[in-house]
């Protein structure tokens, strides 16, 4: 198959200098005890080469490119300057603009093409509201859950507990929330997401609130023109502006694992370090999850599955209590790998804000 | 995958060490075909080796069918050191990774030869220095030794090869040996000898390393000068009164073609050792400056550290300017890195292409870095013409390739160093007689 991708991408392809500083933060390198195939270097790498013809377009490659966490890591490390996950996306949209569709990402383009939303089918939002439910206009915030927090009713319903211990005119958006195509940019299906996002932004006019508060990090990270503010950095403000405060930990096994969103600004961190008694464990730098992992968690399960006993495998060895993971996505997904049981290798397993809504006034 | 022996070994090698252990598929063989030269070759399968004892069986089944072997580590060399380019099989060391034994005490730490330096470098980093302070660490030990890297500070700690004392190594015919120090003097010439060999004469599988201990204090200046006479006037000044520098290094045309306008020459400098000296030391420094009319900025120790970080400020450059960097290290009489530099100025100019370099004039370690446009296909011809020449240029200045980064694809010919040659390629023989061990690497058959 034949590939031509503009000269910009190709400029920027060809000047990865080859460090594999792009390596170090890869969840998937990691996973796959350090193959290099599997690192971000390679997948600029051999972009280029097909960019320069010098690999062939297969469907092996195909699904390679589209299937990685996501996490878009790679582009903090790059001492060139390379943003290298935005490459990556650009190189996916490319493919699909050219035709080449990977079959990895088929069913996520008709599952939202069906249902609104990537994720899959089964997805009925807003369960964890009363039936009639209408989000109010006008109010002080409005909660943006995300289609994942959508699946853990009782997640949902923490943040949502916790936001109205911050503000007293919070309005959930809803059955009738619509998805904000974060992921859908992410896998390069760049048309299908601007329309997504303009839809989110129509619908977030609509009900004209003072502020939007996102239970999805990516789709704070990927749309800041958008204006959304994820989840734990609104609670850190308000802890900031003593608005609420935290309760300290009982007990003395208090050690902390946060799997931190990829899109973090430390926020989770900073709010679980100044919890009194609990000690947050370092993590490594490839240790991260969000709603970009969906692909690899429904197109290859077995790998999502690897990713998550190597984490526990470390949490494990530090002595971790708590497993706590921050963005509600993966802990939907994760919940979904345990079958519902919350303990782990002795670990207690745990989102963010349910771990936040026992421990904030 | 190609060849008809190739495929015989993979098969054998898989059947003893696991499938999973074994990558053959386009896609892995691709990815294990680059490092950080810019240059490409396609090995026929990659094997991904757990122990000594996995190597050992993969060298023998290599002999066996006379299939040559290329170890990796990280993939960052600049000179092609992990490529296949006659094929064979890559011998990926990255999963043998761990921490064997080490003490806070003496900076002892034995080590498998797959670990990244930079996860070396956290573990005593409160008592002693880094093995490599520029600030990257992506390579892997044992790859550092068979290039017997260089840092910035190897006027004062000396290159990996210095903090070696030991290896466990597979050797050519499939034999594993642990050559480890304290031994009688040739012992040490060995341990030399095995540093730097570039991959072809063994695998290290581990190696035991002595890290210094950080000095009582440092001092690190900024200096700006006009040109790159200065600098050598500079350490001429500091040999003659004895002066211990700990790390030396020049930057040539770097402001200009960063920021458009500015000093052509920047340096950086350090000493180090107990505060007497250095109070001694940081005065007459000061003088020899003041003698050359030359500015300076005293850097504050705390930051010293994070000083020869700036190196990579040269991926600055490249980011800025958007274009892709091609590095040919050198090594020269230090009176001569003038007389190189000048010649890695007229090959920028004469092929049209803008270069900075990087020296270190206690060393006579002259580094040149080639900026171009990787989709320029004239452009990348260009840049290859201008290694190869500034290479023939050194050479002819009596210096040498491969101080710091290893030779690796660039090879040194019988013209360019008859005797070493000669010597290195019976040693080879003895311990390589199928010349299986990442052949076309260092020297010519």
């Amino acid at each position: 198959m034949v590939v031509e991708f503009h000269r910009d991408l190709i400029k920027e392809l060809g000047r990865c200098i080859g460090c594999g500083a792009c390596n170090i933060p890869c969840p998937t390198f990691h996973i796959e005890d350090l193959r290099e195939t599997e690192g971000a270097r390679a997948r600029v790498k051999l972009l280029s080469m097909l960019g320069y013809g010098r690999m062939e377009l297969t469907e092996e490659f195909l699904s390679y490119i589209f299937t990685c966490m996501n996490c878009g890591l790679c582009s903090q490390y790059c001492p060139a300057g390379i943003d290298v996950f935005g490459v990556i996306i650009d190189s996916r949209s490319s493919l699909i603009d050219m035709g080449y569709v990977p079959l990895v990402t088929v069913d996520m383009r008709d599952a939202k093409r069906r249902t609104g939303s990537p994720i899959g089918e089964g997805l009925t939002k807003g369960v964890w509201l009363p039936p009639d439910f209408q989000p109010e206009k006008g109010a002080d915030v409005l909660f943006f859950a995300g289609c994942w927090v959508h699946t853990v009713p009782e997640v949902a319903m923490s943040m949502n507990k916790i936001l109205q211990k911050i503000s007293p005119s919070v309005t959930p958006a809803g059955p009738s929330e619509p998805c904000c195509g974060g992921l859908t940019y992410v896998i390069g299906e760049r048309d299908s997401a601007d329309e997504s996002k303009e839809r989110l932004r129509a619908f977030i006019n609509s009900l004209s609130p003072k502020r939007v508060v996102s239970g999805c990090s990516l789709c704070a990270g990927i749309f800041p023109d958008l204006q959304v503010q994820y989840f734990s950095s609104f609670v850190e403000g308000a802890l900031n502006s003593k608005v609420v405060r935290l309760k300290s930990l009982k007990g003395k096994k208090n050690k902390i694992f946060l799997v931190p969103s990829c899109r973090s600004d430390g926020a989770s961190r900073r709010i679980l370090e100044s919890i009194k008694n609990a000690i947050v464990l370092e993590t490594p730098d490839w240790v991260c999850c969000d709603c970009g992992a969906t692909l690899i968690y429904q197109a290859d399960p077995d790998k999502f599955d690897r990713w998550f006993r190597k984490i526990t495998e470390i949490a494990s060895d530090m002595d971790a209590d708590y497993l706590v993971i921050e963005e509600v996505a993966c802990y939907s997904m994760i919940s979904n790998i345990l079958e519902g049981k919350n303990k782990y290798k002795g670990m207690k397993i745990i989102s963010f804000p349910s771990f936040l809504a026992d421990h904030i006034s | 995958m190609a060849e008809e022996p190739a495929v015989k070994a993979v098969e054998e090698i898989a059947s003893q060490l696991g499938e999973k252990y074994v990558l053959l598929e386009d896609l892995d063989r691709s990815a294990y075909s680059y490092d950080s030269s810019g240059m490409q070759a396609i090995p026929s399968a990659v094997v991904r080796p757990t122990d000594a004892e996995d190597i050992a069986f993969i060298v023998e089944v290599a002999n066996k069918y006379g299939v040559p072997l290329v170890p990796r580590g990280s993939g960052t060399s600049l000179v092609g050191g992990p490529l296949p380019l006659n094929g064979g099989l890559v011998v990926d060391m990255q999963m043998m990774n761990g921490i064997i034994d080490k003490d806070e005490y003496t900076g002892l730490i034995r080590v498998e030869a797959g670990i990244k330096v930079l996860d070396l470098n956290k573990v005593f980093s409160d008592r002693f220095m880094p093995v490599n302070p520029d600030g990257t660490g992506f390579s892997t030990v044992g790859g550092i030794i068979a290039e017997d890297a260089a840092s910035p500070l190897s006027a004062k700690y000396g290159t990996v090869g210095d903090m070696l004392l030991g290896v466990e190594v597979v050797l050519p015919t499939g034999k594993v040996l642990l050559v480890e120090q304290p031994g009688p003097p040739s012992k040490e010439n060995i341990l030399r000898l095995l540093a730097g060999s570039e991959g072809t004469l063994g695998i290290f599988t581990s190696a035991l390393l002595k890290l210094p201990l950080k000095p009582e204090g440092r001092l690190a200046y900024e200096i700006e000068l006009t040109d790159v006479s200065d600098a050598i006037s500079i350490q001429s000044h500091i040999s003659r009164i004895g002066m211990g520098v700990a790390g030396f290094e020049v930057y040539h045309n770097y402001k200009e073609l960063v920021e458009g306008e500015g000093t052509e020459v920047t340096a950086f400098l350090e000493i180090s050792g107990t505060k007497e000296c250095l109070g001694v030391w940081d005065s007459r420094l000061k003088s020899v400056l003041a003698e050359m009319d030359i500015t300076f900025d005293q850097i504050d120790e705390a930051e010293a550290d994070e000083l020869w970080e700036r190196r990579k400020n040269i991926y600055e450059l490249a980011k800025r300017r958007k274009v892709a960097m091609r590095v040919v290290s050198l090594l020269v009489h230090s009176h001569l890195v003038r007389d190189a530099v000048q010649e890695i100025d007229r090959t920028g100019a004469r092929l049209k292409l803008p270069v900075v370099t990087v020296f270190n004039p206690p060393l006579g370690w002259v580094m040149a870095i080639f900026l171009y446009d990787p989709t320029n296909e004239k452009e990348v011809e260009r840049t290859e013409k201008a290694a190869s020449n500034v290479i023939s240029r050194a050479v002819a200045l009596g210096g040498s390739i491969g101080y710091g980064t290893g030779a690796g694809v660039n090879r040194i010919s019988p013209e360019m160093d008859e005797g070493f040659v000669a010597l290195m390629s019976s040693i080879k023989e003895a311990l390589d007689p199928n010349w299986i061990m990442n052949p076309g690497k260092l020297i010519e058959r």
